[in-house]
């Protein structure tokens, strides 16, 4: 009996070593110098960067919004949330570009943010999205962490109340148990929901992606972005962009390269822009992308740019 | 002494090496696939025998050659079943005490082993190779570490085993206790009686030209070397071994209190002191080659009938149910190449892979089918023809494996979410990576629908996985013959400038 139990308890040991392994936290090693102090005068609510690459192009956007520490607080739990649905290598576009996902992580770091967690219920197989997608490797070296979100037990159900068609849906539990968390999606155009910006990024937190495409998609949609904890900062990444064959793109026929930043708080009016900026590369209209005009009635933010504080920065 | 000591520590540290090795490869990865074992997996010589034409001929060589040179060393350090029986052996040495005599010497159950021998080559020979997927000692550690490895291990970690089968998962806790207790009462019976390979490789060991001898002026036929041969063909009394049933473990050199046993070139002319006497010898011959023929003629008998039997039943052609894996082939090919190890079920990142219960008929039992449940098959991956060891899942060059159409796309409109309900869907557009369903807009409504081109589909079934309706209203038909897919037309290439942020 006792061999039995030695040899029960290695072997558990065992396993829950190897699982625990790959949830090290990795201690925070890069210090970078403070950015400039926030700008004194009244934080635009949207910043539009263009011109330059995704760090840099961060660097001066989150310097605009007053800097990170304006969002996140010393001790903060954070998540950061890109899209890494494709088993895709950076210059495909179908997932975030993990420079810029570095980059954020870094800097909730360096605003004192006592850990980073990034993950996203990918599309295709997640390991081959994690890795290709080069998001792991940065932001390891950035010293987040990339937690699991391929099976189930990672969500948990939560209600929805001012939901129309997704009431319940399980969300994913770093995101339930974090003190804030940044959306970081990449522009594209999409197959069924026209397009994938922010609000639709909302589909990564979510378990059951098919419960939203046989509901009502551009509905459940607007549902999930009812979700009570709002991101403090969405950051839509058009360093590369998807104009046609997406979100997954075939080919890099199908990318364009016009080197661009969104950052605002307002989800609604930040969807609108990047769907207006799309509009230059291949007709869509927020008429189209429907989800985002069903997000302002759920007072979700607003459509109207003309009534915002928009710093457009050409570099 | 000294060097017999060092050289059993080295069979029993290389053999745990490969044993725990491949034991990781199919129990834990999926993606990572170190060099190292993925040469233990080639080093598998069923599989590469069958895999000749396409990289085996090299490892068949080198098993060979071994064998001629020391003996069934592959018995004890490659093979991961005989290693297995070698650990649960020694474990029942451990639990029995050492008052019983642990093993004795049993004569060669020469009749069924030289039967299943030459009623498989036959078979082989034929390329009927279901015995084989029953018989092979690697095909069955995989089997085994498999269907009943992986959804323990799962259990453990408290996630989900994507390809179970409860039919799977019985037979191998059968075949797993069979061959365990077998192995801890009658050590290396399997391997001398029923392995294929084992008796294959028992021919070239009797000549082999590393040999375990007894030095008859030294033995007082004590029985030690004896109880400690799992493989019990030392026969104490008098002084023989077996060679070809001996595995070359080494345990008799160190059992052997007088320094009587050595592992030593045996190809020299005989000197005084060896055993080996022809005038025993010769009648003992003699006296078995009338049995021996008719022996043979039985194999043959059953081997020729098997094939016959395949032959006539085989169906020209055939309705599959499930798709095979990419580099398949066709169904007669995978039927002729594959012994059912797995590892290409172990291997799939996706899960996708499962053991085919009817999908490929009755003779397809627990081969590789694809399953569109819970994955669908990666546009870039390839990882199920790299780990293949006898060349049934073909490797091919990446950008003919995203052409290899495995089924092919079949859309029921009625069914589609946009068609059911006039709100937006679009998973399948999303998922295919060809675009061979791809949303168009219909005249006269906003909506897009989907639209297939079936000639440039390859069957990954990323739209029938992700497909939200019920029933689903697009699915992928299983093909028993897998082709090149056309080359989708790529768009055009647009470069668009701008200069503002056009908001």
């Amino acid at each position: 009996m006792e061999r039995r139990n030695f040899l029960r308890t290695a072997f558990l040991g065992t396993v829950a070593g190897i699982a625990g392994m790959k949830n090290n936290k990795l201690l925070a090693l890069n210090s970078r110098p403070e950015a400039d102090a926030p700008q004194s005068e009244i934080t635009p609510d949207l910043v539009a960067v263009m011109g330059c690459e995704p760090d840099q192009l961060y660097a001066r956007a989150i310097q605009e919004m007053g800097g990170m520490k304006r969002y996140i607080k010393s001790g903060m739990k954070v998540v950061v949330k890109p899209n890494i649905g494709w088993d895709k290598a950076p210059e495909f576009a179908a997932c975030t570009n993990p420079i810029l996902v570095a980059a954020i992580v870094r800097d909730c770091l360096d605003a004192g943010a006592s850990e980073v967690k990034v993950f996203d219920h990918t599309c295709d197989q997640w390991k081959g999205c994690y890795e290709n997608s080069g998001i792991q490797e940065a932001v390891r070296q950035a010293g987040g962490q990339m937690v699991y979100a391929h099976e189930e037990k990672y969500f948990r159900e939560t209600e929805l109340p001012s939901a129309i068609r997704m009431k319940r849906p399980k969300i994913h539990e770093a995101l339930l148990d974090c003190d804030a968390w940044i959306n970081v999606p990449v522009l594209k155009n999409h197959g069924g929901a026209r397009m994938t910006i922010c609000m639709k990024n909302y589909m990564g937190i979510v378990w059951d992606r098919r419960y939203l495409h046989s509901n009502d998609l551009q509905q459940c949609i607007a549902d999930a972005a009812t979700f009570s904890k709002k991101p403090v900062l969405n950051i839509v990444d058009a360093y590369r962009i998807i104009t046609q064959n997406g979100p997954k793109g075939r080919g890099l026929e199908d990318v364009q390269t016009p080197k661009a930043l969104f950052v605002s708080s307002d989800i609604v009016a930040v969807d609108t822009a990047a769907t207006q900026f799309f509009n230059q590369f291949s007709p869509m209209t927020i008429q189209e992308a429907s989800h985002i005009l069903l997000a302002e009635k759920h007072n979700l933010g607003t459509t109207k740019l003309d009534k915002l504080n928009i710093k457009r920065i050409l570099l | 002494m000294q060097l017999s000591g060092f050289l059993r520590w080295f069979r029993r540290i290389t053999a745990l090496i490969v044993f725990a090795g491949l034991l990781y490869f199919f129990l834990f990865t999926s993606a990572h696939l170190s060099a190292l074992w993925q040469g233990i997996i080639k080093l598998q010589v069923v599989p590469a025998i069958l895999g000749i034409t396409s990289g085996g001929l090299l490892t068949v060589v080198l098993v060979l050659l071994l064998t001629l040179i020391f003996g069934r060393i592959y018995c004890s350090l490659i093979c991961p079943l005989g290693i297995w029986q070698d650990i649960v052996n020694r474990a029942g040495l451990f639990l029995r005490g050492r008052k019983k005599r642990r093993n004795r010497f049993s004569k060669a159950h020469n009749a069924p082993r030289y039967l299943i021998l030459i009623a498989v080559v036959i078979c082989v020979a034929f390329s009927f190779i279901l015995p084989l997927v029953w018989l092979d000692p690697y095909a069955l550690f995989g089997k085994m570490a498999v269907n009943l490895g992986r959804p323990l291990v799962s259990l453990i970690a408290g996630s989900e085993y994507a390809a179970w089968s409860l039919a799977a998962f019985i037979i191998s806790a059968v075949l797993f206790t069979t061959i365990t207790v077998i192995a801890f009462f009658r050590g290396r019976l399997y391997c001398n009686t029923i392995c294929p390979a084992g008796t294959l490789m028992g021919l070239i060991s009797k000549i082999s030209m590393f040999r375990i001898q007894i030095d008859t002026a030294a033995c007082t036929h004590c029985q030690l070397c004896g109880t400690s041969c799992k493989a019990r063909c030392i026969d104490c009394n008098s002084a023989q071994v077996d060679h070809s049933r001996c595995v070359v473990c080494m345990n008799c050199i160190s059992a052997c209190r007088r320094g009587g046993i050595f592992y030593r070139f045996s190809w020299k002319k005989k000197n005084g002191k060896q055993l080996t006497d022809p005038m025993h010898q010769q009648p003992k011959q003699q006296r078995n080659s009338r049995r021996a023929f008719l022996l043979a003629a039985m194999g043959a008998g059953i081997g020729t009938g098997a094939v016959l039997l395949n032959r006539f039943t085989e169906k020209k052609r055939v309705r599959i149910t499930s798709s095979m894996p990419p580099g398949a082939g066709t169904l007669q090919r995978l039927k002729d190449k594959c012994i059912a190890c797995q590892a290409c079920i172990a291997a799939c990142p996706s899960h996708i892979i499962k053991p085919a219960m009817g999908d490929f008929g009755f003779e397809g039992f627990l081969l590789p089918s694809v399953s569109y449940e819970n994955g669908f098959c990666g546009y870039d991956c390839q990882k199920c023809q790299e780990v293949c060891p006898s060349g049934a899942l073909k490797l091919m060059p990446l950008e003919e494996k995203k052409r290899m159409r495995i089924g092919v796309v079949k859309l029921t409109l009625e069914n589609c979410i946009v068609e059911k309900f006039g709100t937006d869907c679009g998973a399948c557009d999303e998922h295919c990576p060809v675009k061979a369903v791809e949303m168009t807009p219909r005249e006269g409504t906003n909506k897009v629908f989907p639209k297939t081109n079936p000639a440039i589909c390859i069957g990954c079934g990323g739209c029938e996985f992700i497909c939200p309706a019920t029933p689903k209203a697009i699915a992928v038909i299983p093909l028993s013959e897998q082709r090149q897919a056309d080359a989708p037309v790529l768009d055009a290439k647009i470069k668009v400038e701008i200069d503002g942020f056009g908001f």
